[in-house]
């Protein structure tokens, strides 16, 4: 079997975790799992579905947020900088938080101001957020030249997007 | 459901304030301004609120307080730029500066989850008027850990369960309302072990429920964990063998000159539970007040040897 993350090497290292409820497995190679810093135990499941390849790609990406946060610290601590940084970085947030509550919306209280406010459209759908997000990450890496990472990512973004065209026949 | 075996009841509700970075992205100069601007505000709104610089409290004070569960270890630990809003009978504390620039937090004896939320409620809307809570309407309440999002709450509570614990059970137990969305933590909340067994109840999901529904949750659970807890009671409350553990703890505690932190909270817990049971009169309340005197910071004694003897006096003193 090959590594959930990389999908390059062999998977040894098997993780399963539940969630309210939610059992998700995961195989990776011990590459992978070195990465993740599965051993820290300070670690929250936000960083815990950091995926390897975000955390590893973002060193480079110079998107700043105002309170000067980039991607990269984020998912170094696991932890957000200030409010709008979940604005600023709302696209590489949202798969991971879809990981630890399955994309949950919020439906508790509100402030005042808010209150008589219509409700939000629902958030677009996983699909469409993987692929802005992917497209993203193509853009960074052939920023960087990085043409390997390029093609690959390309070649995601097409797969998703056959994907996509099946689902609607 | 009997409630007699629950210590207290806490709703925690973490809270910011709208394109401020949060504190472990603020300079010092920043958070006093923040603790100003929070505390100026607090105060006008509700005049029975203390202000405690928490960079003015000694190791001992932060610790008698963290002992008191008022604030948690890391807010006593990390002091810097924090600050504390205490109310007079100590059922509001509002943390400034911890992770969050504000964390509400309020307090009941025994069991008494709407009435601790009603109050999180009437704080959290005064304050949000004034001082305007990060909010976004899909992500909720907007948090420094990606995990608090949403409703932002936490609602606790401090439950006896030495039935459980003693035989086992509990860890069962623990690993099954995971899976409900809830956690088992010890004494002192993330990362403490129970001592006593004393579990702290609490709900894990912040989003995707609203308030009421987490607190329904949390009810249901606890009921099911009350049921079994009494099962086992019922089975065991009767025999001499756990009889004897109890009077043998109660003696002990009546006679000892010297104890230590760990041996009282476990012979404290077995003396509750004969109390719990009707087998001993006690009152609880005042037994649940000398489980906090009796703790190393509480005893305010800096000899090892001298705490051990102040606590065994306390308590003797105490029981009586």
């Amino acid at each position: 079997m090959l590594c959930e993350n990389c999908k390059k090497n062999n998977a040894t290292t098997y993780f399963k975790r539940n969630i309210n409820g939610n059992i998700q497995e995961v195989y990776l190679c011990s590459e992978c799992a070195a990465k993740l810093d599965l051993g820290g135990m300070s670690s929250t499941l936000f960083d815990f579905f950091m995926p390897t390849k975000l955390r590893v790609g973002t060193e480079k990406s110079h998107k700043t947020c105002t309170c000067g946060t980039t991607f990269y610290n984020i998912a170094k601590t696991g932890k957000v900088g200030c409010p709008d940084c979940y604005e600023t970085f709302k696209n590489e947030i949202a798969p991971i938080l879809r990981k630890i509550n399955g994309g949950k919306r919020h439906v508790g209280r509100q402030p005042r101001r808010f209150d008589r406010v219509a409700p939000a459209p629902r958030t677009e759908s996983p699909a469409e957020n993987t692929e802005e997000l992917l497209r993203n990450q193509l853009a960074e890496a052939i920023k960087a030249e990085n043409f390997e990472e390029a093609a690959m990512l390309r070649d995601k973004i097409k797969a998703l997007k056959e994907e996509k065209g099946n689902e609607q026949q | 459901m009997n409630s007699n075996n629950i210590l207290s009841t806490r709703i925690r509700f973490a809270r910011n304030l709208e394109s401020t970075p949060f504190p472990a992205k603020l300079t010092s100069e920043k958070k006093k301004e923040l603790l100003l601007k929070v505390k100026d505000t607090a105060k006008q709104l509700f005049p029975d609120l203390d202000y405690i610089d928490a960079m003015q409290l000694t190791t001992s004070q932060a610790g008698s307080l963290m002992e008191e569960r008022l604030i948690s270890p890391e807010f006593a630990n990390n002091r810097e730029g924090a600050g504390l809003l205490l109310s007079k009978d100590k059922s509001t504390a509002i943390m400034l500066n911890e992770e969050d620039h504000l964390r509400i937090q309020t307090f009941e004896k025994g069991y008494a989850l709407d009435k601790a939320f009603k109050r999180a409620v009437e704080t959290d809307e005064a304050l949000d008027e004034k001082l305007s809570f990060a909010f976004n309407e899909n992500l909720g309440y907007l948090t420094h850990c990606p995990t608090n999002l949403g409703t932002g709450m936490r609602a606790s509570v401090l439950v006896h369960l030495p039935a459980l614990s003693g035989s086992g059970v509990i860890n069962k137990t623990i690993s099954l309302i995971g899976q409900y969305g809830f956690t088992v933590r010890g004494l002192y909340g993330e990362g403490t072990r129970s001592e006593g067994s004393l579990y702290q109840i609490s709900n894990q999901t912040s989003i995707g429920l609203t308030e009421d529904e987490i607190l329904e949750r949390l009810e249901e659970v606890l009921e099911k964990i009350q049921e079994n807890e009494t099962y086992l009671r019922e089975k065991l409350s009767a025999t001499p063998e756990i009889q004897d553990k109890i009077f043998r703890a109660y003696g002990i505690l009546l006679n000892a000159r010297i104890i230590s932190s760990k041996e009282a909270v476990a012979l404290l817990s077995k003396v509750r539970y004969g109390a719990e049971a009707g087998l001993l009169n006690l009152d609880l309340a005042n037994l649940d007040s000398l489980l906090i005197k009796i703790q190393p910071y509480n005893l305010n004694e800096e000899d090892p040897k001298q705490r051990d003897i102040k606590r065994a006096q306390i308590i003797r003193t105490s029981l009586c």
